[in-house]
């Protein structure tokens, strides 16, 4: 193990080196020689275990869980079905929510969307996803996926964590303690969030689902903010602007350092380093959001959304500029997919939201040069049924949650291409060809990062905790 | 990072043939951690059918072999087989996850089996004994007994104690530590001027008479007791659980044992004559999450509650892991899933509702308690008498009209009510429409279109018994689709519908519609939710008229006649009402009948069934007008009672069901896969039960505080003991089974456990005990030799430097500031935080935003702040406070930068900073060293360094001369906070100032406490 206050002292003369700033601690290009090893540090030693595809992750999560059978997985023979109750032979006496457990009926509820085939694979996709099928042979479509919960929290919580049960680190933060960071100014691991216009009011989400559970803190997702500052506390107060700032910085670092000096504690000079990183950051974050010099075919690209701050597409635009600047782990989090009711009303305005930017941002970073080491992910916590809850006509239907099947799409670094995978029954109910169980998915993605997934472990409570716990097999047939 | 930098200083290096080898200190940990997950107390996934945690299982002939042969390492089977050479002989295997032994750890093994193989029972499975206090040469360091173990050991590794710190730092050492404060600088002056041979102990005594005590110990017991303000999970609404918390802080000030402390948080209300306070403590059981998420699964979030309860009972009193054992035996530890459900059983008899059931007034769900008001109590009772005199009247009223009955029946369905259609006057609408009064007194609207609009009109009635109002959407040529709104296919939704009259707005209680489209939400349009705009629209019948009816809680009108003013919101984007009518009535029966009363008046009379015939006679008796007012009457009294009540807190408690529920071993852990059944029993391999002890939560607690418990004085101890040290003798607080790390100190901390049962588990003694101890008393200032020989100080040779929690940093920047408010108890506050956190996350019930507490209220210690479970308060979880979802025992200390960003830019920063500033103007004296001196003796304690002095004096003027150059500037940064500013203090200098106070509480020194 290193020891910090030596590797500190050798930055010191290597500042001494480069001359010391007239004001204190100085240049950017000093402070990156120390930074990444103190917030999302550098990663574990021996890692990645082997040669990664993919450098960096995307994470499109739509909260909520989109319907698979309207989306991807089309059922057109259901259209006879119309009304008709599901099947014991198919339900298998599957549990049901306590929101359809009292319905007396479960009547089939078909799609009322058209589906088309594109690609070379001839990947289906429905009416409402346009911009998504001209993708086809970008991505991989997983129609096989099954998790275990179905209710949101433990749900959400197991695709994110690996477990139902609140407390264990999430994917970002099992990555970034991982591999580490490889910018000195920006966090290794970012969320941001925006909410669905087909229901504005949808499942909440919670500062959890990207907290680092028993790792250490500063593995913890950093949320940005489209209102108020992009970080929390990133802004200086009114009436302090960069000079007072730098100039308080200056006599922090120097009372510090002489504390440094009394005490020997490599504690402080962390300390020291993460006051330089803030400062940085005071800087950087503001260079990463500001969108105005995008270009306006940028804006074009994205979809009219792109232009709002906050907005799904504004945030695949930084979530581009992020993976430009070497940012890890890119979460974000898309709301407003819960139809219990009106499908019909609440998906479009969805697909909307998502279709557009979501394959942006596929072409954008496939045309510089980025779709091969970045890897993106898109989809939901569970899958949603083929009966109906509530009202049934023929134009509307409301469907409940589903954990036995659903569908993801996977795209970049990593991911065999123009690939559709798996598939289920005639009631999109249950899966009859491939299974991927959640922990099979991330098994295959940490693979994709040069991760072996039963490597990436961290003692706590006596045993070594993993995010695929003791499961998980590589998907090798949807590797490029 | 100081969580896994473990070296493991109690390892014996390399044990050649002569250094004696401790089962429990060099073996066990080897075996446990290579051999337990396939070789270890799990029979489901034994291998082989072989056992290495039993004496027995390691020891016995396997046929030609044996594991282990006692003298014979060469001879014995383990030895083979974690040195064989070939990879597919060797163990662990390769598929097992576990790491190959190294040399060391081989060797280890070859010198205990060498010497004879002595097996132990797990150290922490057996009562602590009383150990010898051992001979130290050193002996005038000793202060008491703590520090004959501490030293014996240095004396070992051939190293010496530490100087004691000075005077300053150790008082704002111990201040901190006993009460989460920094110490005021009287108090400083006191100490530095007391010469007497015991004025440390003095101090520490004050300390612990301090009410500011009681809170600095709840906040590790309420990370352990994962307390908080909301019930967590995705809705994460409100609840009530501070008197819980009161009852904690108040436990620590007086001093109430520890076992007594135990029993009554685990079975007050089981204790005879249980007073309120006793149930009151047993909220520490209801403070786990509970989810009310509309889908949840009453049952399997009952199980999800009971676990928690389990799990959070085996880290907080037996520092075990037990939670592992929910799904599968313990794998390293002796606990098959059947003692883990026999535990649950202790926890199953609780009348609740897995997933919540209906939540009181206050945010809570049953069981509770009510909290004594007198006062409030008295207004109920009174407000029951009127209740109790206006059902009479009601009875008296319904047995006037009761004749009547048969008359409605006859024309129930064929007379409308008489709708008077209002004439609108002083047509109004938002964003650029255009509304026109039509000669049927409909009104159509034109011109822009807005996302959203807002229509209002006035309107004269004379009816004096308004009963209903009627809002008619009408179809009209001019409208898409010849529909009634002006969206596509001339939909239209009402999102809103007021009435006002003398400025008053009515109460709308009720409304009912004709049609209605699939996705309306009716309710919506009397009681918008927030960011929700939906409501009542008729798709896809637009080209239709229809109507519906909107009663008011209470009919109204005038002798004289009334000005009304209506309100209708079309706030659905691109579904604006197009045409619409408003008309009044005073009909006995406005509404549209609701379609099973239809039903019932379609029927012949003798063909109605009982249930039939009571439905009905219900809603006749519910309208006429003498009925109606008695009932209006009683629903605004019983309004009124639910609002006195409401005003009640209550809290949640423990109470046993009369009907106890069988518990069954949970399959995997799945609440619906139950197995064999189990009873209430505690884990086999520790004591049983007291005798005569009942198998109930009491029994339970009286074998945990029973004086033979192997576990619950160690652990609570140990607890103590690392938060001064910052590590524990154990350094696995949560874990002390046999994953866990063995003690640093195993004779310290056996001692520490049995004298705290020998005082009677007087808790402010052991606190005593520890910050009196020589060991503690160290400065922690040391060398680079002594911080690479023991970098986490596990050895204390030197004192324990630890950054601050994120509580003390937050109260401590309010008390040097003088800002600080020390009222105790009550209601949460909120204190300031950045705007939309909560806004952005949260939906549903959990909704309730954020208010901002005002004045005083800002400046509560941090243990009154609000804590809402899925958007905790930033400040404090960006210094490592936990989320309070689960049972924490053990903070983690990180350094990021996100923690300066706050320290330098959160408003609540500012403020202090600026009160600092103050303090240092008006306290410190004329001169700016003295006042750059006097501020940061007030938060470290101790006067700065010439040098210091310079930097900070250099950076003021600096400053100063940029506030000069901007003094609007200056002016500004003096605006932040809510504390009143003093004025008579120049603006310039003041904002210099307070960037260097800013500077002070971001020292590295000043979040710490050396």
């Amino acid at each position: 193990m290193k020891n910090p206050l030596r590797e500190y002292r050798l930055t010191l003369t290597r500042r001494q080196l480069f001359g010391r700033a007239a004001h204190g601690i100085g240049t950017a290009a000093l402070a990156s020689l120390v930074a990444p090893r103190a917030f999302g540090s550098k990663g574990l030693p021996g890692f990645p275990n082997f040669a990664p595809k993919a450098k960096r992750v995307i994470y499109l999560h739509q909260s909520g869980a989109p319907s698979q059978m309207d989306l991807f997985d089309p059922k057109p023979q259901l259209a006879s079905r119309f009304g008709q109750d599901l099947p014991d032979s198919i339900r298998q006496g599957q549990r049901l929510t306590g929101m359809t457990s009292n319905q007396k009926k479960f009547p089939v509820a078909p799609s009322v969307y058209k589906f088309s085939q594109y690609g070379k694979a001839g990947t289906w996709f429905c009416e409402l996803l346009p911009h998504m099928a001209k993708a086809a042979d970008d991505i991989c479509v997983i129609k096989s996926l099954y998790t275990e919960a179905i209710n949101h929290d433990p749900a959400i919580t197991f695709i994110q964590t690996g477990s139902q049960v609140a407390g264990r680190p999430c994917f970002g933060s099992w990555v970034t303690y991982g591999l580490g960071s490889e910018n000195a100014d920006l966090p290794a691991f970012v969320v941001m969030i925006s909410r669905g216009t087909g229901r504005p009011v949808d499942q909440p989400l919670y500062d959890r689902l990207w907290g680092s559970g028993f790792l250490p803190t500063s593995y913890s997702g950093v949320k940005f903010r489209s209102g108020g500052d992009p970080v929390l506390y990133l802004s200086n107060p009114p009436g302090v602007d960069r000079a007072v700032r730098r100039s308080m910085l200056d006599d922090i670092q120097q009372l510090n350092e002489a504390n440094l000096k009394a005490f020997a504690d490599p504690e402080i000079a962390t300390r020291i380093q993460q006051y330089e990183m803030a400062y940085r950051m005071q800087s950087s974050v503001p260079e990463l959001t500001d969108l105005s010099k995008e270009p306006a075919s940028t804006f074009e690209q994205y979809g009219p959304d792109s232009r709002r701050p906050g907005t799904y597409a504004a945030n695949c635009i930084l979530a581009r500029r992020l993976a430009e600047r070497g940012v890890r782990f890119i979460q974000l989090y898309h709301m407003g997919w819960d139809h219990h009711e009106g499908v019909p009303r609440q998906l479009p305005p969805q697909c909307k939201d998502t279709d557009q930017p979501s394959a942006a941002l596929i072409a954008d970073l496939k045309q510089r040069g980025m779709l091969d080491d970045t890897l993106i992910i898109w989809g939901g916590e569970f899958g949603r049924t083929v009966y109906c809850q509530g009202n049934l006509s023929p134009e509307s239907y409301g469907r409940d949650h589903h954990p036995r099947c659903f569908t993801m799409w996977l795209a970049g670094g990593g991911i065999k291409p123009g690939v559709s995978y798996g598939a289920t029954d005639d009631y999109c109910y249950n899966i009859t060809e491939n299974p991927v169980h959640v922990h099979d998915l991330n098994a295959t993605l940490l693979h994709c990062l040069g991760v072996d997934h039963t490597k990436l472990t961290y003692r706590y409570q006596g045993r070594d905790f993993r995010l695929t716990d003791v499961h998980g097999n590589v998907v090798k047939d949807i590797l490029a | 990072m100081r969580l896994y930098a473990g070296v493991l200083l109690t390892t014996a290096a390399v044990c050649g043939a002569a250094a004696p080898v401790n089962f429990e200190r060099d073996v066990r940990p080897i075996l446990s951690d290579r051999c337990f997950t396939c070789h270890g107390p799990d029979e489901a996934t034994r291998m082989v059918g072989l056992r290495l945690d039993t004496e027995q299982g390691a020891k016995a002939a396997r046929g030609p072999r044996t594991p282990v042969i006692p003298g014979n390492p060469d001879a014995s089977e383990m030895i083979r087989r974690v040195s064989a050479e070939q990879p597919a002989r060797r163990m662990p295997p390769p598929y097992s996850g576990r790491k190959p032994l190294t040399a060391a750890e081989i060797g280890t093994l070859r010198a205990w089996i060498e010497q004879g193989a002595k097996w132990q029972t797990h150290w922490a499975f057996v009562a602590p004994r009383r150990p010898e206090l051992p001979t130290v040469r050193n002996a005038a360091w000793v202060r008491n007994p703590i520090d004959s173990f501490i030293l014996a050991r240095l004396e070992r590794e051939g190293l010496a104690p530490s100087a004691e710190a000075d005077r300053a730092t150790l008082l704002r050492r111990v201040t901190f530590d006993l009460t989460g404060l920094p110490p005021a600088p009287a108090e400083l002056d006191a100490f530095l001027a007391d010469r007497s041979p015991d004025a440390y102990e003095k101090v520490v005594d004050r300390l612990l008479a301090s009410p500011r005590y009681g809170e600095r110990m709840a906040v590790d017991w309420l990370d352990a007791a994962r307390y908080a303000d909301t019930h967590g999970y995705q809705v994460d609404p409100e609840r009530e659980m501070w008197p819980w918390r009161d009852w904690v802080i108040d436990a620590f000030n007086r001093n109430l044992p520890f076992d007594k402390f135990t029993i009554d948080q685990l079975a007050g209300d089981l204790l005879p004559n249980a007073t309120l306070e006793d149930k009151i403590a047993t909220g520490f059981q209801r403070n786990h999450r509970i989810n009310s998420e509309t889908g949840a699964i009453a049952e399997e979030f009952e199980a999800e509650s009971l676990v928690d309860r389990v799990s959070t009972l085996g880290t907080v009193w037996l520092g075990l892991t037990v939670g592992c054992a929910r799904c599968h035996d313990h794998k390293y530890d002796p606990i098959p899933t059947h003692d883990f459900y026999s535990l649950y059983a202790f926890f199953n008899h609780v009348d609740e509702i897995g997933n919540g059931g209906p939540r009181d007034g206050r945010g809570n769900f049953a069981p509770t308690v009510r909290l004594p008001e007198p006062e409030l109590d008295a207004q109920a009772a009174a407000k029951e008498k009127e209740i109790v005199e206006a059902k009479r009247e009601l009875a008296g009223a319904e047995a006037l009209v009761e004749p009547r009955q048969a008359e409605w029946e006859r024309h129930a369905l064929s007379e409308p009510p008489r709708w008077q259609v209002l004439a609108p006057e002083d047509l109004k609408a938002s964003g650029g429409v255009t509304l026109a009064a039509q000669p049927d007194g409909s009104v159509l609207a034109s011109g822009a279109m807005p996302a959203t609009t807002f229509y209002e009109f006035s309107a004269r009635t004379a009816l004096t018994h308004i009963t209903a109002l009627r809002l008619e959407l009408l179809p009209d040529a001019s409208l898409p689709g010849g529909g009634s709104g002006r969206g596509a296919e001339g939909k239209g939704v009402v999102t809103l519908f007021e009435v006002k009259s003398g400025g008053r707005k009515i109460d709308l209680s009720r409304i009912t519609a004709d049609f209605k489209s699939e996705e309306s939400e009716l309710d919506l349009v009397l009681h918008p939710a927030d960011q929700l705009k939906r409501g009542w629209g008729v798709n896809p019948e637009t080209a239709k008229p229809h109507y519906a009816v909107i009663e008011p809680a209470r009919m109204f009108g005038s002798a004289e006649g009334l000005e009304l003013h209506v309100r209708i919101g079309s706030e659905y984007e691109g579904a604006q009402v197009g045409r619409f009518r408003v008309s009044v009535t005073d009909s006995e029966f406005p509404e549209v009948m609701p379609e099973n009363i239809r039903a019932i008046l379609g029927k012949d009379a003798a063909a109605r069934s009982a249930k039939e015939r009571t439905d009905l006679r219900r809603f006749f008796l519910a309208h006429p007008r003498e009925s109606r007012l008695a009932h209006e009457r009683l629903a605004r009294l019983e309004a009124e009672e639910r609002a006195i009540v409401n005003k009640i807190p209550t809290t949640m408690v423990m109470h046993e069901t009369s009907a106890p529920r069988d518990t069954f071993v949970l399959m995997r852990g799945s609440y619906d896969k139950p197995g064999e059944k189990v009873t209430a029993a505690v884990p086999a391999f520790l004591p049983p039960l007291p005798a005569g002890a009942p198998a109930n939560r009491l029994g339970l607690a009286l074998w945990l505080t029973a004086p033979d418990h192997p576990l619950t004085a160690r652990v609570a101890v140990n607890r103590y003991w690392q938060a001064y040290f910052g590590t524990g003798i154990v350094k696995t607080a949560e874990d002390f089974g046999s994953q866990g790390e063995p003690p640093s100190h195993p004779e310290l901390l056996d001692w520490l456990a049995t004298e705290f049962i020998r005082t009677g588990w007087d808790v402010k003694a052991m606190q005593r005990l520890i910050v009196t101890s020589a060991t503690y008393r160290q400065q922690s200032r040391t060398t680079a030799a002594l911080r690479e020989r023991d970098p986490e100080n596990r050895l204390l040779a030197r004192g324990p430097r630890l950054r601050l929690t994120a509580e003390m940093i937050r109260d401590q920047a309010l008390a040097v500031s003088g800002l600080l408010n020390d009222k105790m108890g009550g209601p949460p506050v909120k204190p300031y935080q950045p705007d939309g956190l909560w806004e952005q996350l949260s939906a549903f019930q959990g909704r309730k935003l954020f208010e901002r507490s005002k004045g005083p209220d800002l400046w509560r210690r941090s243990v009154y702040s609000y804590w809402k479970r899925t958007v905790p308060p930033p400040s404090m979880t960006i210094f490592d406070a936990p989320t309070r979802e689960f049972c924490i025992v053990r903070r983690p200390v990180s350094t990021t930068p996100l923690q300066a960003l706050a320290l330098l830019n959160d408003e609540m920063y500012i403020e202090t900073a600026r009160k600092l500033a103050e303090r240092m103007m008006k306290e410190g004296g004329a001169a700016p060293a003295g006042r750059l001196a006097y501020g940061f003796r007030l938060a470290t304690e101790r006067t700065p360094s010439p040098a210091e002095t310079a930097v900070l004096e250099a950076g003021l003027n600096r400053r100063l001369a940029q506030y000069r150059a901007d003094p609007a500037a200056a002016a500004k940064l003096l605006t932040a906070g809510e504390a009143p500013r003093d004025t008579s203090l120049d603006t310039v200098e003041l904002a210099a100032y307070t960037t260097t106070a800013g500077v002070i509480l971001n020292l590295d020194e000043t979040i710490t406490r050396q």
